[in-house]
């Protein structure tokens, strides 16, 4: 009886050793290896913070220019160059559209703007990783842009190991207006180039969150600026569509 | 025998017939530009090597050809547009115009109670965008009609069960999806079923769909009402302090019927009138503020110039300068009439949110605006518009008839002028300048360059010639000329061969009597400043020309020459009264010449 009694108490014993080292090894995975997943990845080290600025300057920064980095074909007024979106060089005559969806050469003028500088917000983030003493893997990054009514996602595919962990999909959102923006300014243009003129009245009936300012220049070129009452995002380009001669002689 | 010649020479040349259309000499078609343009017509120093080059007109070439231009994404279709930048965007290029192409055809897009006038394709991308069952109707052929229909759906609850919970949203019966048959409440209870069940007309907070909803817990801004919003999110009726009659016993009742109409003066009113200048607002005040939730009927309205008050969305016009933005010269009616004043440019402001927008109308005259407006409970709601200025024709009517067609052009019917021509005695609307252009002399160019600022008008030209033995007139029933004068560019060339159009001569013709003496024979009334103040008018009438204010209501009378038998003549001081005040002069030049 009694070698059965030290039998069971040894298994117990045993037992509780196992349990012991499994509940520390559950701490120590928890509290030293630190599984990190994709939101903390991201979140944790600024890494959606930084694209969302990114992001952000980048869509303030393409708004004044129609959605150019480099626009080429442009209308100086008040010391800003306001690219010509549809333009004729005579009198009498509807424009010819130049650019005929705003939104297309807006991704991809806008892939274009940030590609370096996601780039660096990744790098920045894996360095700080690495820092804290990780084991990081990182991969080429790559990411669309995606506008939409009231945001702009990014959507980046960035292979990474942190550790044993792989993540790949980040995703950012950035509130904006600039999907309306486009929309209203690809309404203006259509009448730009149908009727040589639009009516801005309209334009803020429809949208009262936006005021649709538009200049008249004496060649001819009509300047638009679209703002946003609130947040004071603008979007601003030229066009220049059934002008007329002064005076009697064209 | 011994006679004076009266010559009064205003010289005003259009050519209107020969007006090139284009701002340079462009013969070839520049598939694309230096500076980065498509499909232009230039000259050839100017296009990229790169592209294609023609000497032609981009029209007739097939790389420039302007064609439709379409996009399967977005659902986006542009005309005008060349087959090159068509692909080089992403889109798909089709030769036909744009109510040809199939894919933009346009149909009515209902969106949830909003609607849409678009192309199929752009209404499944909104529907997408926005979480809505695709609703396209392709009978309905105009946008009234489908923003009509959409206001015209059936809105109410639609109760369906999820997660063992009574869900309601409050919608139209298509984007409920529940049918078309029509429940009804019988009792105080309905059944309850994982099917979706529309009940017209019930909100979602109506006891009797004994859901889960609370009623008006908040506000909303929806279309520039306030509403009230149930607990689930949902859409009530419109705002008002007093809850119960708003909430109508959970049933939808008419934004009229909960309170009248008003201009914010209504603090618990939710019912916000655009004409009557109040829209949906957030309160951002202390107090003051509605009873209940944050948002309110907020009444914008703006000064005009004339310290009157506008509301929101209104617009009017001004005339005035565009350097400034401000009406220069203090008569206002001096618009149209023949009546403009140099330099002047017509503008439409827009009351917005408290501030007032300034839009310039085309430059030199080549737009007016014009206004009207609507009748309202609070007065009237002023729309204005900028149009173009049909002035290009005037000089060519000679019937009254046709001159005063307000269909086809703006123009007016002034008396004739003893001795004046227009266009240098033709009336083909090809005109010659029959004293050159080297006679021209406007003295005010020096000094004015590229400011925009007219210091004097550009006359006609006053001839020094002594052919003309006769007074000859060719518009002897009266003379058409522009409503709304055109502006001209004082600085260049032009501005000479405009003002060249129109030529008064006339000759005074004295009889030697017998004993001694003269006695005028014909052209007396020639020798009265009132005939020169008349050729002023028309001349000024015509462009700027002739003496006269500019914007800023400074008369100069350096911009005509006057003679009589070659000595240089001037307004009175009282005749230019009169033309300041918007009637204008003649130029004459008088030139003295023995008959006999």
């Amino acid at each position: 009886m009694v070698e059965i009694n030290m039998e069971k108490k040894g298994q117990v014993t045993v037992f509780v050793i196992v349990a012991i080292v499994i509940v520390a090894a559950i701490i120590v995975f928890l509290l030293w290896v630190q599984p990190t997943y994709f939101s903390e990845l991201g979140g944790g080290l600024n890494f959606e913070g930084c694209i969302e600025d990114v992001v952000e300057q980048a869509i303030d920064e393409l708004g004044l220019k129609a959605g150019f980095v480099n626009p080429g074909f442009t209308y100086a007024y008040n010391g800003e160059q306001f690219s010509y979106l549809c333009y004729t060089n005579e009198y009498y005559k509807t424009c010819t559209v130049q650019v005929p969806f705003l939104k297309n050469a807006f991704d991809e003028q806008m892939e274009s703007l940030i590609r370096s500088k996601i780039d660096n917000c990744y790098i920045n983030s894996v360095d700080d990783l690495v820092a804290q003493g990780y084991d990081v893997v990182g991969g080429v990054v790559d990411y669309d842009v995606l506008i939409e009514p009231g945001v702009v996602r990014v959507e980046i595919d960035a292979p990474t190991s942190v550790g044993s962990q792989g993540f790949s999909r980040f995703n950012v959102r950035v509130s904006s207006p600039i999907y309306d923006m486009i929309m209203i300014a690809t309404s203006i243009l259509q009448f730009e180039s149908s009727l040589g003129d639009s009516d801005t009245s309209t334009m803020m009936g429809f949208y009262p969150d936006y005021i649709v300012s538009k200049i008249k220049r004496d060649d001819g070129t009509t300047v638009y600026v679209l703002e946003h009452k609130i947040l004071g995002n603008k979007f601003q380009f030229a066009s220049r569509s059934l002008a007329w001669p002064a005076g009697y002689v064209g | 025998m011994k006679g004076w010649i009266v010559g009064f020479v205003f010289v005003l040349m259009i050519v209107v017939a020969t007006a090139a259309t284009a701002i340079s000499d462009a013969s070839f078609c520049c598939e694309r530009t230096d500076d980065g343009a498509w499909c232009l017509n230039a000259d050839e120093i100017v296009c990229d090597d790169s592209y294609k080059v023609a000497p032609t007109s981009c029209e007739t070439t097939s790389y420039c050809r302007l064609g439709t231009c379409y996009e399967s994404e977005e659902g986006i279709c542009m005309e005008n547009t060349p087959q090159r930048v068509c692909n080089d965007f992403g889109g798909t290029w089709d030769a036909r115009d744009i109510e040809e192409v199939p894919q933009c055809q346009l149909g009515c897009c209902i969106i949830a109670d909003q609607a849409a006038f678009v192309p199929l394709v752009r209404c499944k991308r909104l529907s997408t965008l926005f979480g809505v069952s695709n609703d396209y109707r392709t009978g309905i052929t105009d946008e009234v009609s489908c923003i009509a229909t959409a206001q015209a759906q059936d809105v109410g609850a639609c109760v369906y069960e999820k997660d063992f919970e009574r869900v309601c949203e409050f919608t139209t019966r298509s984007d409920c999806g529940a049918g078309d048959k029509v429940e009804t409440v019988n009792g105080s209870k309905v059944a309850l079923s994982s099917d979706k069940t529309f009940y017209e007309d019930y909100l979602c907070s109506a006891e009797e769909l004994n859901t889960a909803c609370a009623k008006q817990t908040s506000t909303t801004c929806y279309k520039g009402d306030v509403y009230w919003v149930d607990s689930c999110g949902n859409r009530e009726n419109v705002y008002s302090g007093d809850k119960a009659k708003s909430w109508n016993f959970g049933k939808v009742l008419d934004e009229d019927s909960v309170c009248k109409a008003n201009d914010g003066s209504a603090i618990n009113c939710g019912n916000c009138d655009y004409l009557l200048g109040s829209r949906c607002s957030e309160w951002d005040g202390y107090i003051g503020g509605p009873s209940f939730g944050d948002n309110y009927c907020r009444r914008t309205e703006c000064k005009d110039r004339n310290g009157d008050a506008r509301v929101n969305g209104e617009s009017w016009c001004v005339s005035g300068s565009g350097a400034s933005g401000g009406i220069g010269y203090s008569g206002a009616s001096l618009l149209g009439n023949g009546q403009d004043t140099v330099g002047s440019r017509y503008f439409r402001e827009i009351c917005v949110d408290g501030e007032v927008i300034v839009e310039p109308c085309e430059d030199f005259r080549n737009e007016i605006c014009l206004e009207d407006s609507i009748p309202t409970s609070a007065g009237e709601f002023g729309v204005a518009a900028c149009r173009v200025n049909r002035w290009q024709d005037c000089v060519l009517q000679t019937e009254e008839d046709d001159c005063l067609n307000i269909d086809r052009r703006d123009c007016i019917w002034v008396p004739t002028v003893t001795g004046m021509n227009i266009g240098g005695g033709t009336q083909s609307g090809v005109f010659t300048n029959p004293s050159g252009a080297t006679a021209f002399n406007n003295p005010t160019v020096s000094g004015g360059f590229g400011t925009g600022n007219v210091v004097a008008p550009i006359t006609g030209y006053a001839s020094s010639d002594d052919e003309i033995e006769e007074t000859v007139s060719n518009r002897q029933g009266g003379i058409c000329v522009p409503s709304f004068p055109p502006g001209l560019k004082f600085w260049g060339e032009t501005a000479q061969q405009n003002c060249g159009i129109a030529n008064a001569k006339c000759v005074v013709v004295k009889e030697k009597g017998l004993i001694g003496g003269e006695k005028i024979v014909e052209g007396k009334e020639c020798l009265d400043e009132d005939w020169a103040l008349s050729a002023n008018r028309v001349c000024a009438a015509l462009g700027d020309c002739g003496g006269y204010v500019n914007y800023q209501g400074v008369y100069t009378d350096d911009g005509y020459d006057w003679k009589v038998n070659g000595a240089k003549r001037e307004f009175s001081p009282n005749n230019i009264n009169i033309i300041r005040g918007g009637f204008t002069g003649r130029i004459v030049e008088l030139v003295e010449k023995v008959l006999g």
